[in-house]
Parts: structure tokens; sequence; C-alpha cells
């Protein structure tokens, strides 16, 4: 079947698909990167609505790509954003050196009372 | 033509160009520079967008075709950045003692007014997601700006989760929307609905199939702008970024205040501009729709208030009611009842300024905000007592307070328009709401301050405590300028129309 005569409904329909495993993604799952995924999966169902809607409504004009591209850039900073906090959530247990230290220093003196 | 677009647009810019100044000479200046000249330059910017709007007249302009500036622009503008002076204010003393990046937190705050700002203005759908979408992103980094902090990254965490979930439904309706229509402009919208079923041959689509998409674009809108019952990480924000450190009472205000106003100030938009009143659209939309939000809002946030220990919680839960009965304004919708609805938010805003900052104050001393910190205030800080007691009187509605007057118009409208069912609702609510005002109050100045440390309540707190109480008695006791200018405002929409 040839892209164009792709009825606007199928579209839509596809659309609200995706919306809703988004949706249930979100609400299903625990882990933070899976949630992001999720939220990202939702904003590609506005997207496709967007660009669908862009193309059956008024094919001259340029509003539905602009919002589609609006999304896009919600999108990314949202993710920019996601990412950044899990490395904030992160770092204390993995690279601050202070706290390292000191339970490597705090180990060996446990060991050596038990020796005593 | 574009160059006087950008001159009403002046508020915003001097916020931006202040926020990234402020960026830019963190990477110059030490921290202890920037810690004395970071809240300056801060309150510097926001005094000249204030000042800006001053010059800015009072005639309606579109700018850039996708804002508003009006004289309801104006009030909301005002609004705003009066609220964003104070906490520049608030916030000076929380950001020298709690964190090394001062001028980080300035330029955060400065991007979540300009976001607020242009929230408030917009009348298209894009620039509204992407404003609401700007306040949001500088939102979530105020709460997660003690990153040292695993309570407050897992707060802003929360807050992003929810709040780009939100996105997505609200930009889910406004593609209905645009694909329904053809635009993204409000006015032109609102010409294109009513085309659609006003023209001979209905079409398909019945009006009441808009209902669901409806329903996303309000509760996306109004969980963004935490102004509703949905918001469960509202209450559960201002407490985590509370954190250890206790006194992130400024990042608590900022959420209770700018994105609150910003979002009731789009609600009316879109209900006025966009959504024609001939259709049944706007029926729906206002009752049930925003009335249910009303009324869960009012009672969801009174009932569980009465549950609730900490201070923080507890004023959160009581700005959840507070919000339901403004949100009666929107059910309304008339030019009575959206001027009352301006009252009741400048009143809110008054208080909820000065009881953040009696919080702030004394969590600095007593950081885990128990109602039970707060016995005996009267005579460890008398100012502090004073201050909460009528910053409370006028969140109740006590004659003689800011509060009564938006509160008695709220409801003389409500009976006048014949919404008895959800005056009764207000009216109980109210009541219900006085068991934990009761309760602050009490601890305040019945009971015994044995055992407790006096409080030092710092200057600039002083300062903004001074201005609120003033406030909120001259507006209560001569409020005809201010009633006046609220009515002009609301006139905006019903002028032409």
């Amino acid at each position: 079947m040839p892209i164009a005569s792709v009825p606007l409904s199928w579209y839509l329909i596809l659309g609200a698909a995706l919306f809703w495993v988004g949706l249930y993604g979100l609400l299903a799952s625990r882990a933070l990167i899976r949630t992001l995924m999720s939220i990202a999966l939702m904003l590609n169902a506005v997207v496709l609505n967007l660009v669908a809607f862009a193309r059956f409504v008024e094919p001259a004009r340029t509003a539905g790509k602009t919002f589609a591209l609006i999304v896009y850039a919600i999108a990314a900073a949202q993710a920019a954003l996601g990412l950044a906090l899990l490395i904030a959530v992160r770092r204390p247990h993995s690279t601050v050196a202070v706290e390292g230290t000191d339970v490597l220093n705090r180990a060996p003196r446990v060991v050596d009372e038990g020796k005593r | 033509m574009l160059i006087s677009d950008y001159l009403y647009l002046a508020p915003v810019l001097s916020l931006l160009a202040g926020a990234l100044l402020i960026l830019l000479l963190d990477l110059l200046a030490d921290r202890e520079q920037m810690g004395r000249w970071g809240w300056k330059a801060a309150l510097a910017s926001g005094l000249l967008a204030l000042g800006s709007t001053f010059l800015l007249g009072d005639a309606p302009v579109r700018v850039l075709n996708v804002l508003a500036y009006d004289v309801f622009t104006a009030y909301v503008w005002r609004l705003l950045l009066g609220a964003l002076v104070l906490l520049i204010l608030l916030g000076e003393s929380y950001v020298r003692s709690h964190t090394d990046e001062p001028g980080l937190f300035y330029a955060l705050l400065m991007f979540f007014a300009a976001g607020a700002l242009l929230v408030a203005a917009s009348t298209n759908t894009m620039m509204l997601l992407l404003a609401v979408e700007l306040l949001s992103i500088a939102g979530t980094l105020l709460v997660g700006f003690l990153h040292a902090d695993r309570r407050a990254t897992q707060g802003a965490i929360r807050c992003l989760v929810y709040g780009s979930a939100m996105t997505a439904v609200m930009a889910l309706g406004f593609s209905w929307f645009y694909g329904l229509t053809g635009t993204t402009d409000y006015a032109l919208t609102s010409e294109a609905l009513s085309g659609l079923w006003g023209s001979s041959p209905a079409p398909v689509i019945r009006p009441i199939a808009l209902v669901p998409v409806l329903a996303f674009v309000l509760v996306g809108l109004v969980v963004k702008t935490g102004s509703a019952p949905f918001h469960h990480w509202l209450p559960g924000a201002s407490d985590v970024s509370g954190g250890f450190v206790g006194a992130s009472a400024p990042v608590a205000a900022s959420l209770a205040i700018l994105p609150k106003v910003a979002g009731f100030a789009a609600l009316v938009r879109l209900t006025l501009v966009m959504l024609p009143e001939a259709l049944d659209l706007h029926i729906v939309w206002r009752w049930p729709l925003v009335g249910i939000l009303a009324v869960a809002a009012m009672l969801w946030g009174s009932l569980l208030g009465l549950r609730q220990h900490n201070i923080k919680r507890l004023m959160a839960f009581s700005g959840i009611a507070q919000l339901g009965y403004v949100l009666i304004g929107v059910v309304l919708a008339t030019e009575a009842g959206l001027s009352a609805l301006l009252v009741a938010l400048t009143a809110y805003v008054l208080a909820e300024m000065g009881t953040f900052t009696a919080i702030a104050v004394v969590s600095q001393k007593m950081p885990l905000d128990l109602v039970s910190d707060y016995r005996g205030l009267y005579r460890r800080a008398p100012l502090l007592a004073l201050g909460l007691l009528l910053f409370i009187l006028s969140l109740f509605g006590m004659p003689g307070t800011a509060g009564f007057i938006g509160k008695l118009w709220l409801f003389t409208e409500t009976f006048r328009a014949g919404y008895i069912g959800l005056l009764i609702l207000a009216a109980l609510s109210s009541v219900i709401s006085l068991g934990y005002y009761g309760r602050v109050v009490r601890a305040g100045f019945m009971d015994s301050d044995a055992g407790m440390a006096p409080v030092p309540v710092p200057a600039a707190a002083s300062v903004v405590l001074i201005a609120m109480m003033v406030g909120v008695l001259v507006l209560g006791i001569f409020p005809n300028t201010w009633l006046r200018w609220a009515q002009a405002a609301a006139q905006v929409f019903f002028a032409s129309g």
C-alpha cells in the first residue's frame, strides 16, 4: 500500500496506542531509565499525532511541524535533566573520594581490633 | 513593529539577562564575592523587571503573535515579580548558609520566574507548552538544588517524572485541538471550533467527544503548575527539599507561589479565549471538569491538612484548599467572578509569602518544622508570632484582612451564579480548615514556652514579614483601589465580546 493512501485515522490509532503503552510503562516500572523511556514514548505519540495532522489538515502551512519540533526540543531537555539527576543520585555512592578513603581506613582497624 | 514587541517583553528579558549575567559572573568571581554580589544582581534585575511593567501602559497588545500584554497580564506580572523580589530577599540568608553555589540558585530562580511570566501571558498552545516547560525544568532544578542531600535529588526526580508525563498528556490534548482546528492560536481555535459545529451539515464528531481532550489539557496544566489535588508530589517536594538543612523554605515558597499564580492566569485565558462560550464545550469545561477539581482540592486539602504535624506539609495542604476556592472563580467565568479570583489569588500570595517567611526563620533554629516547635512563639519571637497569626487569619478569611475580601467576594458571586452546592462545600472546607489553623495558633499563643529557646529574626526576613503584614491589613481595610484594579483586569476578557 503506498504511503499516500494511508488514512489519517491509522496514524491517530497508532499514536494513541503508543501513548497508552508509554503511560503503562510509566506506571508499571520503578527504574528511572525505563520511566524516562516511557515518557519519551508518550512524547513520540504526540509528535506522530502532530505530524499526521499537519499532513492532512493543513499541508500548506507549518504550524503543526513547528509544534512537532518544539515537542522534540522539550523531550530532549527532559531527557538531559533526567540523566543529570541520575548522575546526581549515583555520585555519592561511587566517586566521592572522602567517603571512600574513610571506609578504607576504617576496615583494617576493625580487623586489627579482632586480632588483639 | 518587532522592536516594539520586544519592548513589551522587557520584564521577561530583564529577568533572563539577569540570570545569564549571574551565570557569567559565577564563572569569573569566587564564591565569597558571589555570596556578596549575587543576590544584589538578582534583586536589581527583579526590580528592573517590576519597574518596567509600570512603563508599558494599559493598552492591550499582541506580542510576537503568541503573547498578550493587557491589564490582566500586567496585574499578574506585577504580582509574580513582587513575589520574586521578596523571594530573593528571603533566599539571601538561606543561600549564604546552605550552599556553595549562590549564583546558580539566583539564576534558577530567575529562569523560574521568567517561565511563570510567559505562562501567564501566552495566547498560543505552542507558547504555553514551551513556557510551562521552562517553568517546570527550572522548578525541578530548584527542588534538587542541594544535590549533596539525597532527599532533595529524589524530590527532583519525582518532579521530573510527574512533570514530564504531564507535559506529554497536555501536549496530546493540544495536538488534538490543533488537528481539529488547524491552528494553535487561542482566538483562532475558538473561531474554528465555533465554525466546526456552527455549520449546517454537522460534522461526525460531536462536541462531547472532545471531553477527554479537555480533561487531558486541564489535568496537564493543573498538575504542571501544581494548583490542584493531583500534585501529591508538592507537599512531598516542599518537605523533601527541606531535607536535613531545613531552611529551604524559600524554595518551598517559590514552588507554592509562582507556578500557581501563572497557572491560574493560563487557565483563565484558556477558559475565556480558547473555548467559545456559545459551545457546549465551554460549559462542560467549567462544570463538571474544573468544578470537580475545585471540590476535590478544597476537601482533600482541608481533610488531609488535619493529619499533618509538619508545618510545611500543613501549609502545603492548606494551600491546596485555598486554591480550590480560587478555582471557583474559573467555574463562574463571569466578569465579577474573575475579579474575585484575582483578589483571592493576591490575598493568597500575601499570606503564603508571609507564612513561609516565618517558617523559614523558625526552621533555621529548629529544622524539623514540627507544629510543636512553635510552642509559646509569642514569647520567643513576638513579631513572628503576630505575623503568623495575621496570615493564618487572612487564609481563614477573618474580616479586616485581605483574605476576607477575596473569600467574601468569591462566595457572593458563587451564590449569585446559583452554585449552591459548591458554596456549601466551600464553607464546609473553610470550617474544617479551622481545625489545623487553630492548632498552629494554639501552639504559638497558648502553649507555654518552657524549655524552648528564643528565635532570632534576620533583618531581611523581618522586612518581608512587616511588608506582608502591612499588605494584608491595608488591602483588608482599604480595598477600594485594589478592587477597581482587579475589575479593570477582568474586564479585558469581556469588553469586546
